[in-house]
């Protein structure tokens, strides 16, 4: 597994989740495991860390969540909401961006 | 299940908003039973589980230095500061400007009673506040001196100063007494070998008793074990002392204890073992307890003849 949080990372976590959550609302810990499950462990949290994302993305408005009571335990579900989805169109359009000139970049020959 | 205390405690204090307080420490405590149930299916004891599950979900210092990261779950009160101030400077500043001017506009007596009633109010406000700073302050001051009178016989000082055995025979001599009636400890060759009355006195010494302030106190001492007499050095019939130096922490507990000076390194071990188990009542200030290193004392090894 790749390093975990690699510097260079910041603001790819807020893709993820957004992306993952677009698909299906899902609790912490669920949505953790599908990160990595996803990302082929290509990407590892200290899985605690993920709390204070998801709760900076409900204040900014991206996401909502709701109590649910699944087999007697109680969860918090994330769900993305519609603002949450144009953030998510920006981001993926911001990163496709950046790694279509990085792959650019490392193409170009004798250029170390 | 770990507990998020300090967590929250830390969380708070940099003014994280209460609605994100009251979920994390839920939401972590969910969390960690999930990571210990998917350690138990890979067939793992649950020590190795719980172990998997604390490391996996991270600890409290990562996870709060996440959220001081995201400036936007704190209060708007934490996020501006500078919010505090301008605010009772503008109320400050209405009060002062309208209440005259309402006068001077309406000509009513009644407002001028009201805005010389509020001056008086803050006058005595700010009076009875600086007033209460000061009884804190000379309780402070009381109640230090107090603790250094009952506690000569340890020093904070890092100089290697002799500190001098105590005899606290005088001080309770009920107490003392109360104790003897313990039995001593029996040597290799069947006699008795009891540990000077000194030591043996002050290792069972409880001073709860004492009723010192609660909102700011020194650390004060209430169980102190008495160290086991070494079986080599009782069999050699040596005597002699060990001089410890240790911190002790927010919860009283004892911890870095290293030996300053011994006259045979043969009742080191004893006396460092002894001093890991004594339990104190930390120091408080403004009514947190706070760490005290730098704590010494000396454990005397005699045989009773």
């Amino acid at each position: 597994m790749a390093q975990t949080n690699p510097p260079f990372m910041s603001g790819v976590p807020e893709l993820l989740i957004l992306r993952l959550l677009a698909r299906e609302r899902m609790y912490g810990y669920e949505l953790v495991k599908a990160i990595r499950v996803s990302t082929g462990e290509a990407i590892g949290l200290r899985e605690g860390v993920v709390y204070p994302a998801l709760y900076a993305m409900e204040a900014r408005g991206s996401l909502r969540t709701r109590r649910i009571t699944v087999n007697g335990r109680d969860r918090v579900y994330y769900s993305v909401t519609a603002k949450g989805r144009r953030r998510l169109k920006s981001l993926t359009e911001e990163w496709q961006r950046v790694t279509s000139g990085i792959s650019t970049a490392l193409e170009e020959p004798g250029r170390a | 299940m770990p507990k998020h205390q300090r967590l929250l405690r830390r969380l708070s204090d940099a003014g994280i908003a209460p609605r994100y307080l009251l979920r994390i420490d839920a939401e972590l405590q969910d969390h960690y039973a999930d990571l210990e149930r998917e350690a138990f299916v890979t067939e793992k004891t649950a020590a190795e589980a719980a172990a998997e599950a604390r490391l996996r979900l991270g600890d409290d210092e990562e996870i709060a230095a996440e959220f001081l990261a995201h400036p936007e779950l704190k209060l708007w009160i934490y996020r501006w500061p500078i919010t505090r101030f301008g605010l009772g400077l503008l109320v400050g500043v209405l009060i002062a400007l309208l209440a005259p001017l309402q006068l001077i506009v309406a000509k009513r007596a009644t407002i001028a009673r009201f805005g010389l009633a509020a001056c008086v109010s803050v006058v005595l406000l700010v009076v009875t506040l600086l007033g209460m700073q000061r009884i804190v302050d000379l309780d402070r001051r009381v109640t230090g001196a107090r603790s250094f009178a009952i506690e000569r016989h340890e020093s904070t000082d890092l100089a290697p100063v002799r500190p001098e055995k105590e005899s606290v025979k005088n001080k309770l001599p009920s107490f003392a007494q109360r104790r003897s009636d313990s039995p001593a400890p029996i040597g290799l060759d069947g006699t008795t070998a009891a540990i000077s009355l000194e030591t043996f006195v002050r290792t069972t010494f409880d001073v709860r008793e004492l009723g010192i302030g609660e909102l700011n106190g020194d650390y004060l001492p209430i169980v102190k074990v008495a160290a086991i007499y070494p079986a080599l050095a009782l069999a050699q019939g040596l005597e002699g002392y060990v001089v410890v130096q240790f911190t002790v922490a927010r919860s009283g507990a004892v911890k870095d204890v290293v030996v300053v000076e011994s006259t045979d390194s043969l009742f080191e071990r004893a006396a460092v073992e002894a001093a890991y188990k004594y339990k104190y009542r930390p120091r408080v200030i403004r009514g947190q307890s706070v760490e005290v290193p730098g704590v010494r004392n000396r454990i005397s090894f005699d045989i009773a003849v």
